[in-house]
C-alpha cells in the first residue's frame, strides 16, 4: 500500500486532476532519423501541459502524433502507444476524424483560409453537422468572443480572414479549433511568429482556455512556460529528460540537464 | 561598371517584353489588313452558311460553328478526367511515383498532331464508324475526342502543379479540423488552386481551338452544320482545317485570300475574347483568394 502511494508522480497529488492522454514506449523513425525515443509522458486534464526543450528535440513531432497529423508524410514508421481517453490513438479502428474532432489543434503560422472570417469559424464544424445560417452566426460570435476577438472582428464577419493582423489571425485560427468542441487542444508553438503584444494575448487566452480545455503547448520560450504551464516535460533528442510539475522543474529538477536547459537555454544531453 | 550592367541588363528584359508584345500587335494588325477586302465586300454576308469562292460566297457560319462544337466536346471530356488526374498525381499518388506517372503523360504533349492525326485515322475513325454504325468515321466528334486526347496532358500537368504548389500548411489545418481526406482536397485544396487551374484550362482552351493537323485529318471537311445542329456524328469543318486546306489555293490579293484572313481574325478574336472573360471572372471570384 505505501509503495503504490510512493509510484504516484508528485503533480498528480498536488493538483488533484487526471490524466487524459498517456504516451507509452512511443518511437518515431523518418527515414533512418529516429526522431522520439521510448516517449512515456502524460498530459493532466484541463492544464497548460508544456513542453520545451531546444530545437530539433522531437517536441513538435510529438505533438503531432497525439492527433496523428504526421501520417502520410513519407518514411515515417510509429510505433508504441498513446492513449486518449484510455483508448488507443493508433487504435487499427480509430476514426481520425473523429479523433481530431476531439484534439484539436493550432499551428506555428497561422493558417487562415481564404475565406471570410465567418466562414472561417465554422470551416471545421460545419464538415461535422448541418449548420443554419442563424446557428453559423450564433457560433461565430461564441467562439470568437472565447479568444477575445468578437469586438474587433464583429461589423466585418464577411471580409476576408487575410485582411485581420497575423496576431488576429492566429487567435481567429484559435476559434476555428474550439467550435470543433475539441476537449484537448495541441498548440505547436502558437505565439513565435506574433509581436510580443499578440503573444500575451494568446497566453491569457490559454490560460482562460484551459478551465475547460485541455492544452499541449510546444514552445521554446522558457519564459513563456514559466508564464502559463502547470506541467512541464523538458524534452531533448528525442528523449524526455524530465517531467513533472513546473514548480518542481524551475525550483528543484531532478536533473541536471533540466536545470542547465532552465536556466541557461542550453543543454547538452549527451553528458 | 555595375550601373551600366544594371542598364544592359534592364534594356535586355524591357526589349525582350516589347518585342513579343509588337509581334502579337503585328500579327493581329496584318491579318485585319488582309481581311479588310473581304469585310468591306462582303459585309454581313460573312456570317451566312454557304461558302462557295467561285460565286462569291463567303459565309464562315459553319466553320464558325465547327470550331466551337469541336473544342466544346473536346473540353467537356478533358476537364474532368485531367483535373481527376492531376488530384490523384499531386494528392494520392506517393511523391516517389508522381514524377514518373507525370513523365508519361507529359509525353503525350510532345506527341506531333500529325501523328495522332495518322492514328485517328487508322483505327479511331474506323472505330467510330463501326461502333456508331456510320458511312464514315470523320465526323466532329471523332475530331472532338481525338482533340481532347491531345490537350489533356496540358490540363493534367498544369493542374497537378497548381494543386501541388497549395501550401501544405492548408492542408494540415483542415486535416487538424477533422476533415476527411476527400473534403480536404474538395474544399481547401481546389478553391485554393482554381485560378491556376483555370488558367490550364484556357491554355488547352488555346490549342484546342488552334489545334489543326489532326482535326482537319478527322472532321470530315464539309463546310455544313449539321442537322439537326447537335448531330455531332456528321461531317464538319472547323476554321483551321478550312485555313489548313484552302489557303494553298488561294491568291494572294484575292478576295478569297481576304475571306480567309477573316477567318482567322475571327479565330484569334474568339481566342482573346474567351481569354478577357476568364480573366475578369477569376478576378471577382477570386477576391477572397488574395
Amino acid at each position: 500500500m505505501e509503495l503504490k502511494e510512493l509510484k504516484e508522480p508528485i503533480a498528480d497529488i498536488k493538483n488533484n486532476t487526471e490524466t487524459i492522454i498517456n504516451v507509452s514506449g512511443f518511437n518515431v523513425t523518418f527515414g533512418e532519423t529516429r526522431v522520439l525515443k521510448d516517449i512515456a509522458v502524460s498530459f493532466y486534464e484541463r492544464q497548460v501541459n508544456c513542453i520545451i526543450g531546444p530545437s530539433g528535440s522531437g517536441k513538435s513531432t510529438l505533438l503531432r502524433s497525439i492527433n496523428r497529423i504526421n501520417e502520410g508524410t513519407d518514411q515515417i514508421d510509429i510505433n508504441g502507444m498513446i492513449s486518449f481517453k484510455n483508448t488507443d490513438i493508433y487504435g487499427k479502428d480509430r476514426d481520425l476524424t473523429l479523433l481530431r474532432k476531439e484534439i484539436g489543434m493550432v499551428f506555428q503560422r497561422p493558417c487562415v483560409f481564404p475565406r471570410s472570417i465567418l466562414e472561417n469559424v465554422v470551416f471545421g464544424i460545419q464538415h461535422h453537422q448541418k449548420l443554419s445560417k442563424a446557428e453559423k452566426l450564433e457560433i461565430a460570435e461564441t467562439q470568437l468572443k472565447a479568444v477575445s476577438l468578437w469586438t474587433e472582428v464583429s461589423s466585418r464577419l464577411h471580409e476576408p480572414a487575410h485582411s485581420l493582423s497575423i496576431g488576429q489571425q492566429q487567435r481567429l485560427c484559435i476559434a476555428r479549433a474550439l467550435a470543433v468542441k475539441p476537449s484537448v487542444l495541441l498548440m505547436d508553438e502558437p505565439t513565435s511568429s506574433l509581436d510580443p503584444v499578440s503573444s500575451r494575448v494568446i497566453e491569457e487566452l490559454m490560460s482562460e482556455l484551459k478551465k475547460e480545455y485541455t492544452i499541449v503547448l510546444v514552445t521554446h520560450n522558457i519564459a513563456q512556460a514559466q508564464r502559463i504551464s502547470d506541467h512541464l516535460i523538458f524534452m531533448c533528442e528525442g528523449k524526455v529528460i524530465e517531467s513533472g510539475d513546473k514548480e518542481k522543474l524551475f525550483c528543484n529538477p531532478d536533473k541536471i540537464q533540466t536545470k542547465t536547459y532552465l536556466k541557461d537555454e542550453y543543454c547538452d544531453c549527451n553528458q | 561598371m555595375l550601373v551600366s550592367y544594371n542598364k544592359i541588363g534592364k534594356g535586355y528584359i524591357m526589349l525582350s517584353t516589347y518585342i513579343s508584345m509588337l509581334i502579337a500587335l503585328l500579327i493581329f494588325i496584318v491579318l485585319f489588313i488582309n481581311s479588310f477586302d473581304a469585310i468591306s465586300q462582303v459585309g454581313l454576308k460573312l456570317f451566312t452558311l454557304e461558302w462557295n469562292p467561285s460565286k462569291n460566297e463567303y459565309g464562315i457560319l459553319s466553320m464558325l460553328y465547327g470550331t466551337l462544337s469541336v473544342t466544346v466536346i473536346a473540353l467537356t471530356i478533358a476537364i474532368p478526367l485531367g483535373i481527376g488526374t492531376a488530384i490523384f498525381t499531386s494528392e494520392i499518388l506517393p511523391s516517389a511515383y508522381r514524377i514518373y506517372v507525370k513523365s508519361i503523360i507529359e509525353l503525350l504533349a510532345g506527341i506531333p498532331s500529325i501523328i495522332y492525326g495518322l492514328i485517328g485515322i487508322a483505327f479511331f475513325s474506323t472505330w467510330i464508324a463501326s461502333f456508331f454504325e456510320l458511312a464514315s468515321g470523320r465526323t466532329i466528334l471523332t475530331a472532338g475526342i481525338l482533340l481532347s486526347i491531345m490537350i489533356l496532358p496540358t490540363i493534367v500537368t498544369l493542374s497537378d502543379d497548381a494543386i501541388n504548389n497549395v501550401p501544405k500548411k492548408y492542408r494540415e489545418a483542415a486535416k487538424g479540423l477533422g476533415l476527411y481526406p476527400f473534403e480536404v482536397i474538395k474544399n481547401t485544396v481546389l478553391p485554393i488552386a482554381k485560378k491556376d487551374i483555370t488558367g490550364a484550362i484556357l491554355l488547352a482552351l488555346g490549342r484546342a481551338l488552334g489545334e489543326t493537323m489532326a482535326v482537319m485529318l478527322l472532321i470530315g471537311s464539309i463546310d455544313k452544320i449539321p442537322t439537326p445542329f447537335y448531330n455531332v456524328l456528321s461531317p464538319g469543318q472547323t476554321i483551321t482545317s478550312k485555313l489548313g486546306r484552302e489557303i494553298g489555293e488561294s491568291a494572294f490579293g484575292s478576295l478569297h485570300f481576304s475571306a480567309l484572313n477573316t477567318m482567322g481574325f475571327v479565330l484569334m478574336l474568339l481566342v482573346i475574347i474567351l481569354t478577357l472573360i476568364t480573366q475578369l471572372y477569376l478576378r471577382k471570384s477570386n477576391r477572397l483568394y488574395e
